[in-house]
C-alpha cells in the first residue's frame, strides 16, 4: 500500500515536472507570424545568393571567352608574324632566297695590287618541294666590259628535279663535279687569300658547262655524280695551245661539237672523312681540226678531325691529271697535264662563332708534263684564316714560288678578306 | 656521239617536266614524315604539343646561337611526354632552309635527323655517321655543344645549320624542364 503511494506520488510529479518544461518552450517559441518574416528574410537571401552566384557565373563565362579570344588575337597576331617573315624573305620557308660572297685581295710582291675580286650574288627558287631553280651571276676584278679587267660571268644556272628520295637530277648550266674547290669555294670555306693554283691551272677551277647530271646515293655513305655537258675547247696554236684553262668556253655561244662526260664518286667511310674520285672525258678537246681526246683522273681527301670541341685538325690533298691523246699536244709536252697538292691546317674555335686557324700548303702543277723538261711550277704557302664570324675569314699568307720559268716567281704576302651570306 | 647527247638531254628533260607535273608527291623530298618522326619517338603515340614562347634570357640565348644566320621565331611548338621532348626546326645552310627533328631526354640529344633538305649541296648531313656525333650532346655555359662535330667536306653551311639546330633544341629543353 505504502509503496502504491509512493508510486503514484512520483507519478504526479514527473507529469507536473513535464507539462512544466512543455510550458516554457512553449513560451519561448516564435509565433507564426513571426516564423513568416524569418523564412521571407531567408528567402531573400537565398535570391540574393542565387543573383549573386549566377552574375559570377556569367564573369566566369564572359572570362572564358575573353581567354579563348585573346588566344585567338594571339595565335593570329603571331601567325601574320611568321607570314610576314617568311614573306620578306627573311624568314626559313621563303621560297625565293637570295644569297651570295665576296672577296677582296691585296697581292704584294711583284703584284703589289689590289682587286675586288669577285662579287657573286645567288638566287634561289623554290618551285616546290621536288623543283628549284638555282643561280649564281659573279662580277670579276670589279668593272667589266671593253677594255677593262673584269667579267660577268653567269656561274650556274640550272633547275633541279627530285626523282627519288635519293635520286637527284639537275639541268642547265652548272659546275662540274671534280675536285674540291670547283663546287664549293666561298671565301670562308678554304684557306688562303688565292685560291691553290693545282685546281686553277688543271681542273680547271672554276669551271662550269651547260648539261645533265643526275646526284643519286649508292649506300649509306656513298654518293655518285655523273653528267653529260658540254667541253672544253682548247686553242691549238699558239703559247696557249692545249692549256686546258684557255680551254672554257663559259657556255657562252660555246661550240658543241664534242660532248663531255663526267662522273665522280664521294665517299665518306667515318664522320670528318670525306673522299673522292672523278673522271672526265671529252672525244675532242679542242673541237676543232686536230681532233684529241682528253681524259682527266682526279682524286681527293678532305678531312676534318675535331680534337675537342674547339680544335680542328685538317688535312686536304688532291691529285690531277689530264692525259691528252693527239700527235699535236704530245709535240708541245701538252699531251699530260698535271698537279697536287697537300695541305694540313689547325683551326680554334672560341667566343660566339670566332675561329682563327693556321694552314701551310705545298702545291706543284704542270701544264707539260709530257715533256722531258723540268717544268713544274711550285709554290708553298702558309698563312692565317680568323673568322670573327663563320660566315667572314679575314686571310693574310705569304707564298713562296719556285716556277719552271724563274722570272715569273713572285714570292709575296696576300691580303683579304671574304664574306658568304 | 653529240647529236646522241642532245637527243637524250631532250628526253630526259620531256621526262622530268612530264614525271613532276603528273605524279607529283611532295613527300618525296621529305625523308621522314613529321608525324611519323614523332610517333617513333613516342611509342607509336602522338603526344600533346605545346608551344614555349622565346623571351627573356631564353630570347638571348637564341640569338646568340643563331648570330644572324636565320630570324628568331617568337615562338616554337614542340611535342612532349614525361621527360622527352621533340622539336621540328628550321635553320638556313646556303640560301634554303633545312628542317630538322631534335629529340632530348636528359639534357641531352637522343636523336637528330633531316626531315626536309632543300639545299643543292651538302645532304651528306643525313648521313648516319654524321648524324650519330650528335647523340648524348649536352649544351654548355657558352652554349656551344659539349661534344665535337667533324665537319663535311663541301657541307659547311649544312652542318652550321644542324649544329645550330641542335644546340637550339637543347636550349628549348632546358628551358621548358627547368623548373620540374
Amino acid at each position: 500500500m505504502k509503496i502504491n503511494t509512493l508510486k503514484m506520488a512520483s507519478s504526479i510529479f514527473a507529469l507536473t515536472l513535464a507539462f512544466g518544461a512543455t510550458s516554457t518552450v512553449a513560451q519561448e517559441m516564435p509565433s507564426a507570424a513571426e516564423m513568416w518574416e524569418i523564412i521571407k528574410k531567408q528567402q531573400e537571401q537565398i535570391s540574393a545568393l542565387e543573383r549573386k552566384l549566377g552574375s559570377t557565373e556569367q564573369v566566369a563565362a564572359e572570362n572564358k571567352q575573353k581567354v579563348e579570344e585573346t588566344e585567338m588575337m594571339v595565335e593570329a597576331t603571331v601567325a601574320a608574324i611568321e607570314e610576314n617573315i617568311d614573306a620578306t624573305g627573311s624568314g626559313s620557308s621563303s621560297s625565293t632566297s637570295l644569297g651570295g660572297y665576296a672577296e677582296l685581295h691585296y697581292n704584294g710582291g711583284e703584284a703589289d695590287e689590289i682587286d675586288f675580286h669577285r662579287f657573286v650574288i645567288f638566287m634561289g627558287h623554290e618551285f616546290n618541294d621536288r623543283m628549284r631553280f638555282f643561280s649564281e651571276l659573279e662580277v670579276e676584278h670589279s668593272i667589266a666590259g671593253e677594255g677593262k679587267v673584269g667579267e660577268i660571268e653567269l656561274e650556274q644556272a640550272f633547275v633541279e628535279f627530285d626523282l627519288t628520295e635519293n635520286t637527284t637530277s639537275s639541268v642547265g648550266l652548272q659546275l662540274v663535279p671534280v675536285g674540291i674547290l670547283n663546287e664549293t669555294h666561298e671565301p670562308p670555306t678554304f684557306y688562303g687569300v688565292e685560291r691553290n693554283a693545282v685546281e686553277k691551272n688543271i681542273i680547271p677551277a672554276t669551271w662550269w658547262e651547260a648539261g645533265v647530271k643526275f646526284t643519286g646515293k649508292l649506300g649509306e655513305n656513298l654518293q655518285y655524280d655523273a653528267m653529260v655537258h658540254s667541253g672544253l675547247a682548247t686553242p691549238t696554236t699558239g703559247g696557249n695551245a692545249f692549256l686546258i684553262r684557255k680551254g672554257r668556253q663559259k657556255v657562252g655561244k660555246a661550240m658543241w661539237k664534242n660532248t663531255a662526260f663526267t662522273g665522280r664518286l664521294s665517299w665518306m667511310p667515318v664522320a670528318g672523312v670525306n673522299l673522292g674520285a672523278s673522271i672526265q672525258y671529252q672525244d675532242d678537246l679542242t673541237q676543232t681540226a686536230a681532233p684529241t681526246s682528253a681524259t682527266l683522273i682526279e682524286g681527293h681527301a678532305d678531312i676534318r678531325h675535331q680534337i675537342t670541341p674547339d680544335s680542328q685538325l685538317g688535312l686536304r690533298a688532291l691529285y690531277a691529271q689530264w692525259n691528252l691523246d693527239s700527235m699535236e699536244a704530245e709535240l708541245v709536252g701538252r699531251d699530260v697535264q698535271r698537279g697536287w697538292y697537300i695541305e694540313p691546317s689547325y683551326k680554334y674555335s672560341f667566343g660566339n662563332g670566332q675561329a682563327i686557324g693556321v694552314f701551310t700548303r705545298y702545291s706543284s702543277f704542270d701544264n707539260n708534263a709530257g715533256n722531258s723538261l723540268e717544268t713544274a711550277n711550285k709554290q708553298t704557302s702558309f698563312g692565317v684564316n680568323y673568322w670573327p664570324h663563320q660566315d667572314i675569314a679575314l686571310k693574310a699568307d705569304y707564298q713562296i714560288d719556285n716556277n719552271a720559268d724563274e722570272t715569273k716567281d713572285d714570292n709575296r704576302i696576300n691580303l683579304g678578306v671574304g664574306v658568304q651570306f | 656521239m653529240k647529236l646522241l647527247s642532245i637527243i637524250t638531254a631532250f628526253l630526259f628533260a620531256c621526262t622530268l617536266s612530264a614525271n613532276a607535273q603528273g605524279t607529283y608527291k611532295p613527300a618525296e623530298r621529305v625523308y621522314n614524315k613529321t608525324g611519323d618522326y614523332v610517333k617513333s619517338f613516342f611509342g607509336g603515340d602522338t603526344p600533346k604539343k605545346y608551344t614555349v614562347w622565346v623571351i627573356g634570357d631564353l630570347r638571348d640565348d637564341i640569338n646568340q646561337v643563331i648570330n644572324g644566320a636565320d630570324s628568331t621565331p617568337v615562338r616554337y611548338r614542340y611535342w612532349r611526354k614525361d621527360a622527352r621532348t621533340l622539336w621540328v626546326l628550321d635553320s638556313v645552310a646556303r640560301t634554303m632552309p633545312i628542317t630538322a627533328g631534335v629529340v632530348v631526354e636528359n639534357d641531352k640529344i637522343v636523336d637528330i635527323s633531316v626531315l626536309i633538305y632543300r639545299e643543292t649541296r651538302g645532304h651528306e648531313i643525313q648521313n648516319r655517321v654524321h648524324r650519330a656525333q650528335y647523340y648524348d650532346a649536352a649544351i654548355t655555359e657558352r652554349n656551344t655543344l659539349d661534344k665535337p662535330i667533324n665537319g663535311i667536306s663541301g657541307s659547311t653551311l649544312s652542318v652550321n645549320s644542324l649544329k645550330r639546330m641542335a644546340r637550339i633544341a637543347l636550349l628549348l629543353h632546358n628551358d621548358v624542364t627547368k623548373e620540374e
